[in-house]
Parts: C-alpha cells; structure tokens; sequence
C-alpha cells in the first residue's frame, strides 16, 4: 500500500459508506428535510431586509428583550439543575420516609402547564389577592406599608417556571442513575470516596447526558413559554416576537428575532453535544444489581423528606388545590358535554402524536448508530431537532405556509382535471397539528432515545446480527425491550407537551374543533381564571395519570431488574 | 422476575398499530374538513365570548344555517388567512378592534359588501366606508376611579393623566394590547405624534405599578388599593359588577366609571366587527349572519350578556351600562385608528410603556 | 488444500480508529480448523475480526467463506447473513432475555418446540441447562461466558469468531473454560478464529496461529513451529520473556559469556542479536557434568532462584569479557532449585537460540 492511499483513506472507509445508503438512512434524512421545512421557511425571511425596525427594537427594547432571556435562562437552568437532580439523587440511592410515594410524585409537577400555575399563583399572591388581602387585613395595613414578593415579575416567572419544568431533569437523571451499573459505584467508594464524594464524581459525571439533556430540555421550555412571559408581563424574545410579528406587523424582524433566538438555543445545544462527544459514556459493564442505598434516619431523613416534599407542594398541591377550589365553585357551570369533547381532543391528538414521536424518533436515532454516526445522518438529526428551538406559533406560520401551497396547488390541478377542489385537505386538519407537534417536539423524544441508545453497548447489535437478525429485527428485539423505559419516558414528555401546547394549535386547528389548553386560555384571556379552573385542572389530571404509570415503568424498566 | 414481550409479539404489532395510527389520521382529517354546503357558515373568530356561542345556536335555529366556528387570536387568524389564500374554507372574519379589522382588510382579506339592512342598522363610523367591515358592538375605553379616594371632579381628559398628582395612581395594562394601541392611535390623531410621546412618557412615570394583567387586573386592583384610577374598557366593569364570583362583586362595588374628554372629541371608543372574506364561499349566508347580529334581538343578546354598546342604536343597553349614563363618543372614525396602529406601537416602545 | 477453505482474507487492508491499519493481510481456516489470530494490542486483531464478521465494512482486498466472497470492497454481505457466530470479550448476553431466550435468539428459522430444543441442548453442551430460566444478572463471568458460547454456536455457525473470550475471567476459571471450550469445539467440529493476545493460550486452544504485528502477519504457522523457528525478534520475544545478547558475526560464529555460537550463513561483521530462550539455559550444581547442552559449560552465580509450578526461575549473574555481568534467566524442571548465591553450571541449549541482524529487532 502505496503512502498516499493512506493518507487520503477516511476512518469510515468507501464500503462502509456504501453499506449504510439503505432504507434507515433514507428515513432519517428524509424525516430530517420534512421536518425542517417550516423553519426553514421561517429562517428564509432572515435573508429579506427589515428596514429600520431593527433600529427602532435595539433603541428600546432589545436589550430588554436579551438581559430578560438570559436572567430566564440562568435562573430556570439553575434551579431545575438543584432540584431536579437534587431529588432524583435521593430518591434513587436513599431510604428515608416517604421515598416510594416520592419517586413518582415528583413528576406531577410536570403536569401543571408554567401559564397554569401562573395564573394560579398570581390568584393567591397578587395585591388584590387572598393572601396579601388577609395580611392587610389582619395588620391594618395599606399599600406601601409592608413589603410582599411581586409574584408577576421576572423572579416570580423563575420561580413559576422552575417549580414546573424541574421534573424534566428530574426525569432524565433519575434514570440515568438507574441505568448505571451499581458496580461503578461501588468501586468508588471502595476507593475511599464517601457518598457525597462518590456521587459528585462518580455518578453526576456518568449520569451527565441525562442531565444535560434534562436541563437543555427545560431552558428550550423556557425560551418558548409565551403564556407565563406574557401573563407576568416579562418581556423577552418570545413575547417580542409576537409583539415585533403581529403588534407591529413586521414579520421579517419578528423571524430575525426568532432566528437570533434559535441561535441562542443551537449555541446551548452545541455546547452540550461537543461535551458530550468528548465524554462518550458507555457502559462498562451489562451487570447490574440492586442499587445500594444510604439508608436515612433521624433529622436526615426529615430533611430529605422536606426536600422532595416541596417540590411536589409547590409545583402540584397548592395550584392543585387553588384549581380545586375554583373548579368546584365554577363546576356547575364549566363542566358540560363540550368540556368532554375538549378532553377527548386533547387526548387523542396528544397519543398520535406522542406515538408517531417516539417511532419516529427510535428509527432516527437507530439509524445514526447503524451509520456509525455518519456526518450527514448526524447532520440530519441535529436539523430535525431544530424546531424545538422555535416557538409554537413561528412554527405554526411555517407549517401552515408550505402547506397551503401545497393545497392550492392540489386544488388548482384537481380543478384543472376534474372539476373538483376539495378544500384545505392538508392545512385546514389536524394533520397540520400533528405535523407542527411532530416539528416542535421530535427534539425531545430524539434527545431522549439517544441518550439511552447510547448506553447499550454496540457489542449487543454486534452480537444479535452475527445471530442473524437484520438490523430492523435487532431494534425490535434487543434495544426496544432494553430500553423501552426511554421510550415510554419520550413519549410521555411528548404527550405531556402535546396537551399544553397552545400557540400551534390555535393557529392550525380545523373548525369546530377545541381542546383543553385552547380553552384554558380563552378563559384566562377573557381573565375568567376560575372559570377556566376546570380545564386547567383537567390538562394537570390528563398529565398526571401517564406520569405515575411512566414513573412505575421506569422503576420497572431497568435492566435486569427483579426478584432474581 | 419480569417477563418481556416475545420479539415476535412486538413485530407483529407494529405494523398493525401504525395501520391504526393512519387510520385514525386519515379518518381524523377528513372529518374536519368542512364541507362547502350553501347551508354552512364559515367562522373565523377572535371573540372568545360565551354569548357568541349563544347568538350562533339561535341563528342555526332561525336558519337552519350551521355555523362551523375557529376561534383564536386575531393576529394569527389573518395571518392563517392570508396563508390559506384563495382555498381558506372561512367565510366571515370577526374580532375585536377597529385596528385588527383595518390590518385585515390591507391585507385585502374582505370583499366589499352592500347591504341595506347592515347600513341601515350601523352608523357610518362604525362600519368601513366601502362595506369591507361593519361594527357589531362598542366598547368605550374610560377611566375608572375609586369612589373613596377620587372625586370625579378631578377627572377631565385622558390628556391629564399625564398631570403629576397622579403619580403612582394610575393602572394600565400592557402596550402589547390592541386596545391600548388604538387608544394611542387616537390620540396621535387629535393631538399628533409628538405631543402623544410626550404624553405617554408622563403617564409611564404615573404608573402605580409595571403594566401586567389584563383590563380586569386593573379594575381589581384599583378595589384592592393598589392604585386609584385604571384604564380600562367598559364591559369589562360590567362583567365584573355581574361576576358569579363574590370576590370580585366586592373589589369592584366602589369603582365609578368616568368618562373623558366630554367637553371635547368625546371618549374614545372602539367596535369589534366583522367582514366577509374575500373568497367565501357562502357570501350570501355570511351576509345573512352579519344581518342578524346587528339586528334587535342579537345586539339585546350582546349587551344583556356582555355588557357592550349595541352599535345599533334601536338596541337598548343593559341595566349595569345603563346606569354610567349617556356619553359622547369620539366621532372619529374607527377605520382610522388602524391607520396609526404601527406608529402607536412604537411610541409606546419609546415611551418605555411595556 | 485440498477442500474449500471456510474463510479466506485475501490482501485485506483497513484503516481503522484515524490510526491503525491493517496491511495485506492474507490467510485461510480450513473446516474444522482452530486457527489462533494473535497479536499484541493495537495489532488490528480485533478489526480483522470484525471485517470477518462483517461489522466493519471492508476497504480493500477480499474475504470468502466457503469460497464465497462476502466482502470486497463494492460486495458487503451483512453479519447477518454471513453464517458466523460471535463470542464477545464481556459476554454481551441480553440482559432483557433468559438464558433459554438468549441461546434461542439465533434461531429464528426453527419454531416452538424444536427451537427450546436446540437451545437446550446447547445450553446442556456447555453445561448450563439448569440456568435456562435464569436472567443474565444472576451468573458469575464463566456462567455468562459459557451462555455466550452456547449462544453462539447454537445456530450451527460456519465459522466461529471469538474475541478474548476468557480475558474477563480469573486464572483459574480460564483455565477450565478454555479447556471446556477447546473440547466442545473440537467435539463438534466447528471451524473457529479466536482472537488473543496471549500465546499461552493460543498455544493451548488453537490449531494454527496467526501472529499479527502493527497491522500484517508476522508469521503464522502451527504453535510448535513459531515457538522453535520464530522468523523475527518480534516472534521469537513475543511467547516468553527471552535473554537477548548483542554481538558480531566473525568467522560464522558468534562470541558469548558462554562460548561461541553458530551464526549459519551470515556474513563477517554483521551486528546480530542472540536470542536465547530462558529454557535453553540449562543449569547444574556446580562439579556436576551437566547434563544436555552444547559446548563447554561456564560458571555463573545464582542471584535468587523461585519455584514456579512445575519449573524453577533462576536468575544468574554471568562475567562478560568486558568485565561487566550480565543478568540471565533460566527455566529449568523444578525438581533443582539452588540456593541464592551458589555458583552453577550453565551450558546452552543451541536448538533453542535464534539469531537475527540486529537492525532487524524492532
């Protein structure tokens, strides 16, 4: 072999390229390019000149709209770090009361949409509310004489986001520390770490994709949320491109400012993916046993019970129970036949989509390991994960775009030939709402089956194809049971967000046809809150009943977990 | 110990779960394409009141029309229509605000259209000249006071607001809010862009608190002491005043409603409204619909249930509306307000009004 | 060879991992053969392989089983297809499926019945039937080793690939295992490439040895052959620690600390490195006449002597004509053992020392 054939050979060589152009790899692009259509529309309007809007927002309100986004980002990322991993820490290596009720309820807060529980606490805490209202009151105060926390301010929209969004950590690490081999562990404290120590340098660092994932996952919420930013009067990216598109009808700065925002997101996102790239994690080892765990006693104990508890208090019980109160006040009235078809909707749209979510993503990401990474598949998936970067209405105008297009174009012709025109068979359906939940959350459900797809050692796809399972075959038989627990996590995040999703589905949704979210808001917007009580309450109950069954499954899902 | 689903189970569930799945879609997407039937109305709209619902169902009844209705925000429901183009299954746009009207029809989503009824019913300055929209109620956006700790004397025009004995009283939601935007809109229209800079920078710095909250939040606050005046559309009061709630009855049993500029313009006041889409496909049951909501028995409806202005002005008014009085209304018409709703929006993001 | 070689490389070559490479790599197992690919770490063993296995797509040259070609650069028959079972260093059993259920996991062409069948009595050939229930979790390292076997073959493979299989286990338990192992594989029949980078057991479990250096064939042959006609330093070194003497040929000979050796057919002045293997080192108390060897015995000092099982290390400290010492190793039958600090007897074993050009080593 001559010196320059050396040189000029690639690591993955030209039968491995040619080996892998194959249906898998067909899919993943192909799922990449549809999905990335409506940004790509949207980020097209980046390239049309905005005129002098853009002087007029950096004279006033951009650096507004920048230092709020950041303080968001700081201040969620921070915190849903703390508590998340915080709590799935103890929940999974310790003893202490209360532990098994703990490891599910966790999650409830998940449930509870960030505007929700704005609205929420803004009915207990604001001046003209309950609790200051009972202080007056019960002091003889006036305004001025005392100091109360402004809940609708930039701390309270932190506040409301973190108590919310920390189960997404919470999630990821909790099953990260599940997954990981007990015998690593144990090595560490053998070699003279402590708990503490062994989890700080053992654990987090092992546990770390999850984490990452968690905590990317919450920040991408936060950039999004319109409702809580909106409600509190926060101003950031979000509500300026709202404000920038519709206020002031400038759509091309309004895509610029979403534009700068997605570079916000990828730069976060690249961050954490180069990271991890460095640090692949696989595991050592496929033996796992029952995991150790610190047994707690005494003030411990309590304080471990008070630090899961409330979480749990905070973010689920009191919106909970304010949601209660208001609901039966207003039940006679609110809970009627249309409440059910609102419920109905919200269901069925968030199972297809969660569904397709989840397959969609386990074929993408089995596909980017049968490429052994291959640049252009990884490309792909890093395209399709794009549009969790941009909020649910941007997305909304770039499905709906190439979609009326696409029906003119089908009616226009169907006229020609035929005679007929159909309507809006795409864009006016709820094939448009799925697409656009399928643009805007693929990301989680693709984060989250990566990041356990990448625990399975590659021996065991080398092992079953030497057996002679075709690569299809080995995704159902060997990954999917092994980590089905993932895929039940991705498609309860996706079914969880599908049913609090607000923007896209106003925008898309066909006549007649409300769910529970969209009717939330209507209420609040129309600043009915008790009265839309009852159709927050139903969105957190819907979340709740699939985040208990996702919690036992996960307990359930570890490999090798049983009496054996 | 657990047991796993065979490999064979799962394969063959796959599939025909995924054969369900598209089934379910493709079933679902029919089913809420709207058929083009001369017996259906098309709505689009951005009024998300249960009164609404209520004047559908009865002009069903009368009819035998159905009415198929999208609500959302107005913003995205013109955007949707301008996307949609000339196969949009929507017939008739309604929403709040002269200036969410105007946008729509520059962006020439209406047809003109005649109709004695709706020109005899409206009063010009309420409907576009050319028949592109008609006002279906009023609003008057007024200020509202606490009968303990302001005397109505002190009130004039919303120009002196900007005075400084009110500073720190004064409540006013955000400038994102369309009726803040054309409230400016009217006041660049009487008094011109500067002057209105002027004036917005002062009643920022009256402010009793950052703008947050809706025209509601305002009115609560202003019974709960957090600051003594608020401006805020009338209905809203009445709502309020009739809430099932009796929190809400209490907060706002000592609010006053006061309205500006009467020895002038008059107070400004606003329409929601509709116009038949420039491509509908049901023109003459989009009219028939608009008839019957200016008319007696549906303007009763929007003012019994939601405390707006009837723009018709057979309709009487509501009990609770009544009892504010008479008052003169800016003549201006309302088409203009979307004229300056761009350059409002500005000013308010210069004038640091959030 | 007279029947169709059950796999055949042919001038593979392989860049793999941005550094390694593997360079024209050609050799054949014939059906039934036990053949040996070892080599020390980063040698390309393991890519090799994998190449074989089809998990890695091949870049140039040509691989066959049964005469035909799987890969060769534009054909790539995948694993799946190639009829060859896989034994992983770790085992990498599933851990979501019984022992019954992992055994079986290749056998999607038999049904019910038949397929519990087959599964058990493989798991009875490797002697674990009475675990078929068990989950992967419950057994030692040698249990899920013997499953991964018995997986492995249970399809009936045309050619098993091993790689390190008892490298995860300890010394006693591999030394059982790899003796199973042998057995079965020879019972039945099966034609076998395992990877290793222990001679020692190369030497015991295989047929024929491939030795790999830095991504070529260093010298293959049967065991006995590479152990007594290594053709490099690099062959002769890598099966046991070996003493090693630098000299220079004059008049076919070369001078040592004990005496002269025969260089063969190389030139005058050829600097050369003597290789003298630990048990061609025959030592005897001292006054004895010694017993096997070449030439004159010469007197060395023992420095410290161990008893290992069934010989004795003695490490010797030998005056060198520079006045220097040398420090020597021996390996004799352990019923000698002399005391540390005792002068022997040391005479060489000259079939056992090899002799390369000294620019050749490394």
């Amino acid at each position: 072999m001559s010196a320059d054939t050396l040189v000029s050979r690639k690591p993955a060589g030209r039968g491995a390229r040619l080996r892998w152009l194959d249906g898998w790899s067909v899919f993943t692009i192909g799922v990449a390019a549809l999905v990335s259509v409506p940004v790509l529309v949207v980020l097209s309007h980046f390239f049309i000149p905005a005129g002098d809007v853009w002087r007029h927002l950096a004279e006033t309100v951009l650096t507004r709209y920048i230092v709020n986004s950041l303080w968001l980002m700081i201040g969620v990322g921070t915190g849903t770090l703390v508590i998340g991993v915080a709590t799935a820490w103890l929940v999974t290596m310790c003893r202490f009361r209360g532990r098994p009720t703990f490891e599910w309820a966790l999650l409830l807060p998940m449930a509870v949409p960030a505007y929700v529980i704005a609205y929420t606490y803004t009915g207990l805490f604001e001046f003209a509310g309950p609790v200051q209202g009972y202080l007056r009151d019960s002091f003889a105060l006036a305004k001025g004489d005392y100091w109360f926390p402004e809940i609708r301010s930039i701390g309270g929209a932190i506040a409301m986001m973190t108590l919310v969004l920390y189960p997404y950590v919470y999630l990821l690490s909790r099953i990260a520390f599940l997954e990981q081999s007990v015998s690593v562990l144990e090595v560490s404290r053998t070699l003279g770490c402590n708990p503490w120590r062994s989890f700080f340098s053992v654990a987090l660092p092992l546990a770390r994709p999850g984490i990452a994932a968690g905590v990317a996952l919450a920040l991408m919420e936060t950039l999004n949320d319109f409702g809580t930013v909106q409600y509190f009067a926060v101003d950031n990216f979000t509500t300026g491109i709202f404000r920038t598109w519709f206020g002031m009808g400038e759509p091309e700065a309004a895509t610029q400012l979403a534009a700068t925002l997605m570079i916000f997101i990828f730069a976060l996102v690249l961050i954490e993916r180069l990271s991890r790239g460095r640090g692949r994690v696989r595991h050592t080892t496929s033996r796992y046993r029952a995991l150790p765990s610190y047994q707690l006693t005494g003030a411990k104990s309590a304080a471990a019970t008070t630090a899961c508890f409330l979480p749990i208090f905070l973010g689920f019980l009191l919106p909970g129970a304010v949601l209660l109160d208001w609901t039966v006040e207003t039940a006679d009235r609110m809970i009627d036949a249309r409440f059910f078809t609102y419920a109905a909707n919200s269901f069925s749209l968030a199972a297809i989509a969660s569904l397709l979510a989840v397959a969609i993503a386990l074929a993408m990401v089995y596909g980017l390991r049968l490429s052994q990474q291959n640049k252009v598949m990884v490309f792909a998936a890093r395209v399709a994960s794009m549009g969790y970067a941009v909020p649910g209405a941007v997305i909304a105008v770039g499905v709906l775009l190439p979609f009326a297009w696409f029906d003119t174009v089908l009616n226009d012709w169907l006229q020609a030939v035929f005679d007929v025109s159909p309507g809006l068979v795409f864009s006016g359906t709820i094939f448009a709402v799925i697409f656009a939940y399928l643009v805007r959350f693929l990301a989680i459900s693709l984060n989250t089956v990566e990041a356990s797809l990448d625990k399975v050692t590659t021996s065991m796809d080398d092992a079953s194809r030497t057996l002679g399972r075709k690569p299809g075959n080995t995704l159902l038989s060997v990954h999917l049971p092994m980590i089905y627990g993932s895929l039940l996590t991705a498609g309860i995040l996706v079914f969880v967000d599908v049913m609090k999703e607000l923007p896209a589905t106003l925008f898309l949704r066909p006549f007649n046809f409300d769910t529970l979210a969209v009717r939330t808001y209507q209420l609040a917007s129309d600043e009915r809150l008790a009265d839309a009580s009852s159709a927050a309450l139903a969105i957190v109950l819907v979340g709740v009943v699939p985040v208990v069954v996702l919690s036992i499954a996960i307990a359930r899902s570890r490999p090798g977990h049983g009496k054996g | 110990m657990q047991k796993y689903a065979k490999p064979a189970t799962v394969r063959a569930r796959t599939p025909s779960a995924l054969f369900a799945l598209v089934a379910v879609m493709t079933g679902a997407g029919g089913a809420f394409t709207p058929s083009a039937g001369a017996a259906e109305v098309n709505i689009y709209s951005s009024r998300h009141y249960d009164a609404d619902r209520q004047l559908y169902a009865l002009f069903t009844a009368e009819t035998g029309i159905k009415i198929n209705l999208l609500q959302g925000k107005s913003n995205a429901l013109v955007e949707r229509l301008k996307r949609e183009g000339k196969y949009s299954p929507a017939d008739l746009l309604i929403t709040v605000d002269a200036g969410n009207l105007g946008r729509a029809q520059a962006a020439g989503l209406f047809q003109a259209v005649r109709s004695k009824v709706l020109e005899a019913a409206i009063p010009a300055r309420f409907r576009e000249s050319g028949g592109h929209w008609f006002g279906l109620t009023m609003r008057a956006r007024v200020i509202m006071y606490h009968k303990d700790r302001v005397k109505p004397s002190e009130l004039s025009t919303y120009e002196a607001l900007a005075d400084t004995k009110w500073k720190g009283r004064i409540l006013v939601r955000s400038s994102n809010n369309i009726y803040n935007q054309s409230l400016v809109a009217s006041l660049i229209a009487a008094n011109g862009f500067d002057k209105t800079e002027a004036w917005a920078r002062r009643l920022v710095a009256n402010m009793a608190r950052r703008p947050r909250g809706g025209d509601r939040d305002q009115i609560r606050a202003v019974g709960a002491g957090e600051g003594d005046i608020a401006i805020a559309n009338t209905y809203y009061l009445g709502r309020l005043l009739a809430s099932h709630s009796a929190k809400d009855r209490e907060l706002t049993a000592k609010i006053g409603v006061f309205f500006p500029n009467q020895k002038g313009r008059g107070t400004h006041v606003n329409v929601s409204g509709a116009g038949v889409t420039k491509y509908a496909r049901n023109k003459a049951g989009a009219i028939k619909l608009l008839e019957f909501l200016v008319g007696p028995q549906a303007q009763k409806v929007f003012a019994e249930a939601n405390f707006e202005y009837p723009v018709n002005p057979k309709a009487g008014r509501s009990a609770i509306v009544g009892s504010w009085g008479p008052f003169k209304a800016d003549s201006l018409n309302v088409a203009v307000l979307s004229k300056h709703n761009a350059e409002a929006v500005r000013l308010m993001d210069r004038a640091g009004w959030r | 060879m007279s029947e169709t070689a059950v796999l055949a490389l042919e001038n593979v070559s392989h860049a793999y991992d941005r550094v390694g490479v593997i360079d024209e790599v050609s050799f054949t197992v014939a059906p039934g053969e036990l053949v040996g690919l070892l080599g020390p770490s980063g040698s390309g063993k393991t890519t090799l392989l994998r190449l074989v296995a089809g998990l890695e797509g091949l870049q140039e040259g040509r691989i066959l089983i049964n005469g035909q070609p799987v890969a060769d650069g534009v054909v790539h028959v995948p694993p799946e297809k190639r009829g060859v079972g896989l034994v992983f260093q770790e085992g990498a059993l599933f851990p979501h499926l019984t022992v019954a259920e992992n055994v079986a996991f290749g056998l999607a062409g038999l049904k019910g019945a038949e397929r519990r069948g087959r599964a058990l009595e493989v798991l009875e050939q490797v002697g674990m039937a009475a675990y078929a229930g068990s989950y992967p979790h419950v057994l030692s390292g040698g249990q899920q080793q013997r499953v991964a076997l018995a997986r492995a073959l249970a399809p009936a493979p045309r050619l098993l690939l091993l790689d390190e299989p008892f490298t995860g286990l300890d010394a006693k338990l591999r030394g059982e295992i790899r003796d199973e192992t042998l057995h079965i594989l020879k019972d039945s029949g099966t034609t076998t490439l395992i990877v290793t980078h222990d001679p020692e057991e190369a030497m015991y479990m295989v047929d024929r040895i491939v030795l790999l250096s830095d991504g070529s064939i260093a010298q293959s042959g049967v065991p006995e052959e590479l152990y007594c006609h290594p053709i490099s330093t690099f062959v002769a070194e890598f099966f046991s620690s070996i003493n090693r003497i630098s000299g220079v040929v004059k008049g076919n000979s070369i001078e040592t600390p004990f005496g002269l050796v025969a260089a063969g057919e190389m030139p005058d002045g050829t600097e050369v490195d003597v290789l003298i293997r630990p048990e061609a080192v025959r030592v005897t108390p001292l006054g004895t006449g010694g017993e096997g060897g070449d030439g004159d015995a010469v007197e060395a000092r023992v420095i410290t002597a161990r008893r290992l099982r069934r010989a004795s290390y003695i490490h010797l400290c030998i005056g060198t004509f520079e006045g220097e010492h040398l420090h020597f190793h021996s390996r004799v039958p352990a019923r000698y053992l002399p005391r540390d600090d005792e002068t022997v007897n040391v005479r060489l074993d000259h079939s056992q020392i090899f002799i390369f050009p000294a620019d050749e080593a490394r």
